[in-house]
């Protein structure tokens, strides 16, 4: 019998060579492990893994300055534009900071820094993912990583109870995620984003009463409500919140620090990708569900977060308030919204790494070391480290004039100009319940110092290096908010596909 | 360059001390250096004004550094250097110093940014910034066991209110743009457009709001007894003698002119708030035990007089209200500072247990009743000129108002000469624990505050003849809104693309 | 009669998945996953996905169930099954999956009320499910979700080996 050839499609590796760096230096690290003795060579696995990090930023930024972007490779199934490059970028910085937090900890291990990268590649994919196949399995590779590396410190119960509770909610919510991507597909009849899109803009109306294909809409409508699920768990929207606290407060904090910024910036970007190519164009209702969604997750993160004493719980339920304040500016649906949004997260990542780097160096790996009443007197036992932490937190209230305020305000404006009264007034008041939440910690910073605390554990030169980095980014991005507004504007032609969309 | 020097000086001086680390005589001395140069670049700054200065920040979001030195400005720039100075001179007692002075000169510095700017946006960065250092100072310096809760309560008032103001001013801007042309935050521009009445109605609620809990003015005034009563007394001198007239500056700057419909519509209930507070305060300073809130109290008293001035919107209430916001601001500032040298002499401010300073410090008590004479208005002295020029400014407007109002100084004479016959004279002789005296530095400080109290007094026309330009053009926008077609209608019901 | 057969196997697949999540014996979990896969190639087959079916069928109600049952068994040898796995149910646990379930099978019974659902034309042609068609699918189409999957299994390997050592 005479078979037909089959000829691979065409892949352009320089579109991929971020991912291509991780996973080389992935493979290269569990291959050089197999050689060193345990407790050896880990510093230097880790400096290895942060160089590997290093040069996917690199060829990252090449891609981004050249003129090769946006293109699409393997058959049209990723797509590589400007906000997936942005975006990689702050995924890359996580993994970085992640890489580096560790080195010094009992959870360092070449197992450790393989399975960080993966879930880096993940979330890269998942941000390029332009077909729903493709989606679905760039949530499972970062996600499998990450649950693993939850219960990277076996020697605490609260770590192992992070991974399962973490685990089997994600489990669940892959669940939610295959059952929304399958019925999309069953209405369109294709995997890509293109074909998913154009079914989409001529269903019927989702009235059940109407004329037409009136299931195909019902089914779309579902299905698109069953994706939004699905990515909800992993941008920690409220309902779908309930992991969050309890795996940041068990999870080492580098891994919480990596995934509290990665897998946000991954579910965002997906997200965000769905409503530009497909929800906008559509015929069917999805910005009430998303604006029910992003009020209850401002509201609920913002309430939630008053009362907690353990700064990492703290933290989680501000990164929920933060995933509320993205899906709000989705709901707008333009692409000026989806830049605001991307800029928020740019922002948002430098401070929200900053303040984890910062409990990372102040707890030295203890658990009592997360409490906020630690933190009392930090400003006179180590000044600029409390400055840098104030800096952060003031940044994540969005005081001005640091970056998170204008990551704020550039939602509001694109809120606002899109009229959404409710969502605006929405993002203010969970702004404003905020201060009074990072104010607590604040006021420890400054207050006398506890005579009979232990200590502070001496900071790693590489952390406190990251540290500064980051309050000084957080300052400067404040005060020249111009320097990453152009990066923005690039953001804002996403996808070469925009124009399917019909506008 | 001359409108950043102010601002800058006190900057540097709000980070110097993170690098001294803990040498206290060294962090005091260069926060005082760098207040007073602060002074002098204000002083400067009047006798140069108007000037202003325009950096672009941001321009795809309309957003430049605008700053502005002219007749409302400049006279408060100059009072929050010298009650910075005298804040600096009277807290040389301070534990963690490095922190003390960074946020005292940190919150003048905001307070300077709010006076001088003249683009919205730059002027929320201030006036939000100037929460923390707030916050923190109540906090973290409190006196009073409920000092983290008396910060808590300041950081709510402040902060509900401004939150919502943010979505005021980029409502404002958004629909201002299409009359622009494009987005922008800038005064100038935006007080070219006029936007239609309802649009109007609820951005100036919102900007009120915010401002007047500031202020503060009733019944937005929760957050004070317990900010000034668990503070340090240089603490409450800052909020009461400067962080207050941020509030009704940002009303006679940005919200009357900019939303002048909404101001004439609302002027009569805000009279009525506006009086309520003038009559309120009286009433608690003449009551209360506590010498610091009798001072409080008076304040909210008299700042409501200022900002009924401000609304009787009329260029001699105007004018007057600049003047007497001077005014508070000098006598306000000496008089918590001074009630706080005999607190702590003393070691209680409940008026029963005061008595009979006069006889063991003769100079300190002049000082006392100099600055009490001021602030309950004694002709000759600054705070009389104040407010009749206000009285004169609100007769014209509603002669009912002035004289509700005029009871309140009547009552205010009764208030301040109870409070000084309670501390200086009286039957009973307080007990000292430490003895009250006043050190050179002190002593040097307090001298500009008198004769600026003798000076204004006598020819309050130099600071109303400057504040007179200014006072009046903003009369005039209220008067002409009417006359002009309204234009960039923004609804939040308008349908999507 | 092909409904019929889809309906029935659908069933099996569902009954067997409850027995698989409740059952107390972890052996016949692992039984009844098998029949669950078999209730499923069944439906691959019925969609003409021949190659799938027979892959169901073979790889997994075979080899990779064979595995597990070996490894259940020798773990599981000497041991009782432990009594305190079974825990209190979280609250509003049964409430809750009612609910999620019940909406679940309205959509579904709504689906097969409502007859014009399948906007995708079915498959024409009966060589859909070739392993022609699969494998073309597999390495042009689908390359990449090929890769990855290669990647989700080598994080599941790494991850199974450090819980095991550690513990």
């Amino acid at each position: 019998m005479n078979l037909p050839l089959i000829v691979p499609p065409q892949v352009a590796f320089s579109l991929i060579s971020p991912d291509l760096a991780l996973l080389v230096t992935s493979v290269v690290i569990l291959a050089v492990a197999l050689f060193l003795a345990p407790e050896q060579g880990i510093r230097w696995l880790a400096w290895l893994a942060a160089a590997g990090i290093l040069v996917a930023a690199g060829s990252d930024v090449i891609l981004l300055l050249g003129s090769q972007l946006p293109a699409t490779t393997f058959s049209g199934s990723l797509v590589m534009d400007p906000l997936a490059e942005v975006l990689d970028l702050v995924i890359l910085a996580a993994a970085l900071l992640a890489v580096l937090l560790a080195a010094n900890r009992p959870e360092a291990s070449p197992d450790y820094l393989a399975l960080t990268l993966w879930s880096a590649i993940g979330m890269m994919v998942l941000v390029s993912a332009h077909d729903l196949i493709v989606l679905f399995l760039a949530v499972e590779v970062l996600s499998l990583p990450l649950y693993i590396l939850c219960a990277f410190r076996p020697d605490r119960p609260t770590s192992l109870e992070a991974a399962v509770k973490y685990f089997l909610l994600g489990a669940f919510s892959s669940g939610f995620l295959l059952y929304g991507l399958a019925l999309l597909f069953g209405v369109s009849g294709g995997t890509n984003l293109t074909q998913v899109a154009a079914a989409l803009a001529t269903v019927g109306s989702a009235s059940l009463f109407g004329h037409g294909a009136i299931g195909t809409a019902l089914i779309a409508e579902v299905g698109i409500g069953l994706v939004v699920v699905g990515l909800g768990f992993k941008l920690a929207a409220v309902p779908f919140h309930q992991w969050v606290p309890d795996v940041y407060e068990g999870a080492p904090t580098s891994v919480v620090t990596f995934m509290s910024v990665g897998t946000k910036v991954a579910a965002f970007g997906v997200l965000a990708r769905l409503v530009d190519t497909v929800f906008v164009g559509s015929a069917v209702d999805w910005q009430g569900l998303l604006s029910a969604l992003a009020v209850a997750t401002i509201l609920a993160g913002a309430v939630l977060a008053i009362p907690q004493q353990n700064f990492k719980r703290l933290l989680g339920y501000s990164g929920i308030l933060n995933a509320g304040y993205l899906v709000a500016v989705l709901v707008v649906g333009s692409q000026a919204a989806t830049a605001a949004g991307v800029y928020f997260l740019v922002t948002y990542a430098l401070m929200n790494l900053g303040a984890f780097a910062v409990i990372s160096a102040v707890s030295g790996g203890e658990m009592e070391g997360v409490m906020i009443r630690r933190y009392r007197g930090l400003f006179y036992q180590q000044p600029w480290t409390a400055v840098a932490m104030a800096v952060f937190l003031l940044s994540l209230a969005s005081i001005p004039p640091l970056a998170g305020f204008f990551g704020k305000l550039f939602i509001l404006q694109a809120l606002i100009s899109g009229h959404q009264l409710v969502l605006a007034l929405t993002v203010v008041a969970g702004t404003a319940i905020t201060l009074i939440v990072y104010g607590r910690p604040l006021l420890a910073m400054f207050s006398p110092p506890d005579p009979d605390s232990p200590p502070l554990p001496k900071m790693p030169m590489a952390v406190a290096t990251a540290i500064g980095c980051l309050a000084v980014a957080v300052v400067a991005v404040g005060l020249v908010p111009g320097a990453i507004v152009g990066l923005v504007h690039g953001v804002s032609q996403i996808g070469p596909l925009s124009g399917i969309s019909g506008r | 360059m001359l409108v950043l020097l102010p601002l800058i000086l006190l900057t540097l001086g709000a980070l110097a001390p993170l690098f001294l680390g803990r040498q206290a005589r060294a962090i005091r001395l260069v926060s005082l250096v760098f207040s007073a140069l602060a002074l002098v670049a204000a002083v400067v700054g009047i006798a140069q004004a108007p000037q202003q200065v325009n950096l672009p920040w941001l321009p795809a979001l309309g957003l430049s550094l605008s700053l502005q030195l002219d007749g409302l400005s400049m006279f408060l720039v100059a009072l929050t250097a010298l009650a910075t100075l005298a804040v600096v001179a009277f807290s040389d007692e301070t534990e963690r110093p490095a922190g003390y002075y960074s946020l005292i000169l940190l919150m003048a510095a905001t307070a300077v940014g709010t006076f001088l700017s003249t683009n919205l946006l730059v002027f929320y960065v201030f006036w939000e910034l100037m929460i923390i250092p707030g916050y923190l100072l109540i906090g973290t310096y409190g006196q009073g066991p409920d000092s983290r809760r008396a910060a808590l309560k300041f950081l709510v008032y402040s902060l509900v209110p401004s939150a919502f103001l943010l979505v005021a001013i980029v409502t404002l801007a958004v629909a201002a743009a299409p009359a622009i042309g494009h987005l922008s935050f800038n005064l100038d521009q935006l007080l070219a457009v006029h936007l239609p009445a309802a649009t109007q109605n609820w951005i100036f609620l919102l900007f009120a709001a915010s401002f007047m809990v500031k202020v503060p003015i009733w019944p937005l005034h929760a957050w004070m007894p317990d900010a000034y009563g668990e503070s340090r007394p240089q603490v409450a001198a800052m909020l009461s003698g400067v962080l207050s007239k941020t509030g009704l500056y940002a009303l006679i700057r940005f919200a009357f002119p900019l939303l002048p419909e909404a101001a004439r519509l609302f002027a009569p209930a805000l009279a009525v708030i506006a009086l309520i507070s003038i009559l309120y305060g009286a009433w608690i300073a003449l009551t209360h035990r506590d010498g610091r809130m009798v001072i409080a109290y008076s304040s909210l008293s008299h700042l409501g007089l200022v900002f009924l001035g401000v609304v009787a919107l009329n260029a001699l209430g105007l004018d007057g209200a600049v003047l007497q916001m001077l005014n508070h601001g000098i006598y306000a500032v000496a008089l918590f500072l001074l009630f706080g040298m005999v607190e702590e002499a003393a070691g209680t401010r409940l008026l029963a247990k005061l008595g009979g300073v006069a006889g063991r410090a003769a100079l300190f008590a002049g000082f006392l009743w100099i600055t009490v004479l001021a602030a309950l208005g004694l002709p000759g002295l600054n705070g009389f000129a104040g407010e009749f020029l206000l009285l004169l400014g609100i007769f014209r407007t509603s002669q009912v108002w002035a004289w509700i109002a005029i009871a309140a100084v009547i009552f205010s004479a009764a208030y301040f000469i109870r409070l000084f016959q309670l501390t200086a004279q009286g039957a009973t002789e307080v007990e000292l624990i430490r003895p009250l005296r006043l050190s050179p530095i002190r002593f040097a400080v307090l001298v500009p505050f008198v004769v600026l109290m003798v000076y204004i007094g006598f020819a309050p026309a130099q600071v109303t003849s400057r504040v007179q330009p200014v006072a009046q053009s903003i009369a005039r926008l209220e008067a002409r809104a009417a006359l002009t077609q309204p234009v960039g209608n923004y609804s939040w019901e308008a349908s999507r693309q | 009669m092909a409904n019929l057969i889809a309906i029935l196997a659908g069933v099996l697949c569902l009954f067997m998945g409850v027995v698989v999540i409740s059952a107390k014996n972890p052996m016949h979990a692992v039984i009844a996953l098998v029949a669950n896969f078999v209730g499923l190639g069944v439906l691959f087959l019925l969609l003409h996905a021949e190659f799938l079916a027979v892959i169901e069928v073979i790889v997994y109600a075979g080899a990779v169930m064979v595995l597990f049952l070996f490894v259940v068994a020798l773990l599981m040898a000497g041991t009782r099954a432990p009594q305190e796995s079974r825990g209190k149910n979280l609250p509003g646990q049964v409430p809750l999956a009612l609910a999620v379930t019940g909406v679940f099978a309205a959509l579904v019974v709504f689906a097969l009320a409502v007859r014009t659902v399948l906007v995708a034309p079915p498959p024409s042609t009966t060589d859909f499910g070739s392993i022609t068609n699969f494998g073309r699918a597999l390495f042009t189409t689908y390359l990449l979700p090929f890769e990855l999957t290669a990647l989700v299994l080598l994080a599941a390997v790494i991850g199974v080996v450090f819980l095991a050592r550690e513990r």
